[in-house]
């Protein structure tokens, strides 16, 4: 059993190991944004479609990602499509002649981690899996730490000490 | 000798945050479904408040705040004091447990508040994004945030430990490297996919 849950520790904490380290450093992002360097970077693209297109939904399928936000001035369509980590395409279109102009914003290293953290679709899929196996982590070490008879009483003083404080916590803030 | 000690580490960095990594667990489970895990219905209620003479309105919102038990949503930030059409004081307190949005209808002597309540998915939600930036004016809320912000270091530092025993001392597992394979590919291939 002990050598069958150690096994199950290892081999979920291997799985999990680049997506809790980027979750990690993520939430690091979050937290202390202001240690992070510059996060965003710009170039812009010159393209040429057909003209006469009044559809931003037509054009946006060049890109993909999200179409977040369509604004629609005399000749000129404007539109944004923003992927889920965190990379946005600024569309100018003119409609008269097709001349394109594309604004293509990417987010630094940090950011693109903070930003598989927050996402939703595929990637929170991804962090519900993970979380499986964060949570399996937790049932394994806590087992495999109960076997190791040397370190059951100070680790049984951690253990009560954190439920005791993090639990009381959370109890007596739900309450208001 | 290092890596005992490696071990020793990494075994009480995880008893020490235990719970706060099952609050993790939790909430990256209800992620796919937290659209749906909604808040209660708004309840409306009234309450008798005089507004005491020369009081700004920071001062008015910090003695709603503790007339009203809302110790989570202080300090007072400025997106909370706002008017409505009628230029009454709306004040829009935001929590952990939800939203409290209090209109202090001074001549009729009285407050109109709208509670919605967090299901306790967005609860955890709101605690396990809470962190050592974030200043509560509530002893108990800013203890989390501290305590938090330790427990994620800690996952740091056992994901670093982790990896410097499965190195130390089990590199040779076939199943160990299978594991760490599928991970960074399935990560890679995530990451192409939606970059």
């Amino acid at each position: 059993m002990y050598q069958k849950l150690r096994a199950l520790h290892l081999a979920t904490a291997l799985f999990s190991l680049v997506f809790l380290l980027a979750y990690g450093i993520g939430a690091v992002e979050f937290a202390h944004r202001k240690w992070m360097g510059p996060s965003e970077q710009s170039r812009v693209e010159s393209r040429r479609f057909a003209p006469g297109i009044t559809d931003a939904r037509i054009l946006a399928r060049e890109w993909r990602g999200e179409l977040v936000a369509i604004e629609n001035s005399p000749g000129v369509l404007k539109f944004r499509v923003a992927t889920s980590l965190g990379r946005t395409f600024e569309v100018t279109y003119l409609i008269a002649t097709g001349e394109t102009t594309v604004k293509i914003t990417t987010v630094g290293f940090f950011r693109t981690l903070a930003w598989m953290h927050r996402s939703r679709g595929v990637w929170a899929y991804a962090a519900a899996l993970v979380s499986l196996g964060l949570l399996t982590l937790g049932a394994t070490g806590i087992y495999l730490w109960f076997q190791n008879h040397k370190e059951r009483w100070i680790g049984g003083a951690f253990v009560v000490v954190e439920v005791v404080i993090a639990l009381g916590l959370i109890i007596s803030m739900r309450g208001g | 000798m290092l890596l005992r000690l490696i071990k020793k580490l990494h075994t009480y960095a995880g008893l020490l945050t235990f719970l706060n990594l099952a609050v993790y667990g939790v909430v990256g489970l209800t992620i796919p479904f937290v659209r749906e895990s909604k808040s209660a219905a708004p309840v409306v209620r009234y309450r008798g408040f005089s507004v005491p003479a020369n009081l700004t309105d920071r001062q008015v919102a910090e003695r709603i705040c503790a007339v009203l038990g809302l110790s989570l949503a202080t300090p007072v930030n400025n997106a909370v004091l706002q008017h409505d059409a009628a230029n009454n004081l709306f004040l829009d307190f935001w929590h952990a447990n939800g939203r409290d949005q209090v209109t202090v209808l001074e001549k009729e002597g009285r407050l109109r508040i709208e509670t919605v309540r967090n299901s306790l998915a967005l609860y955890l939600y709101a605690l396990h994004e809470t962190t050592a930036a974030f200043h509560s004016g509530d002893w108990r809320m800013q203890f989390w945030a501290d305590y938090n912000e330790f427990a994620m270091w800690c996952l740091l530092g056992m994901i670093a430990s982790g990896f410097a025993m499965f190195v130390g001392s089990r590199s040779g597992s076939r199943l160990a490297q299978v594991s760490l394979t599928a991970g960074c590919c399935l990560f890679a291939a995530l990451y192409f996919w939606t970059r």
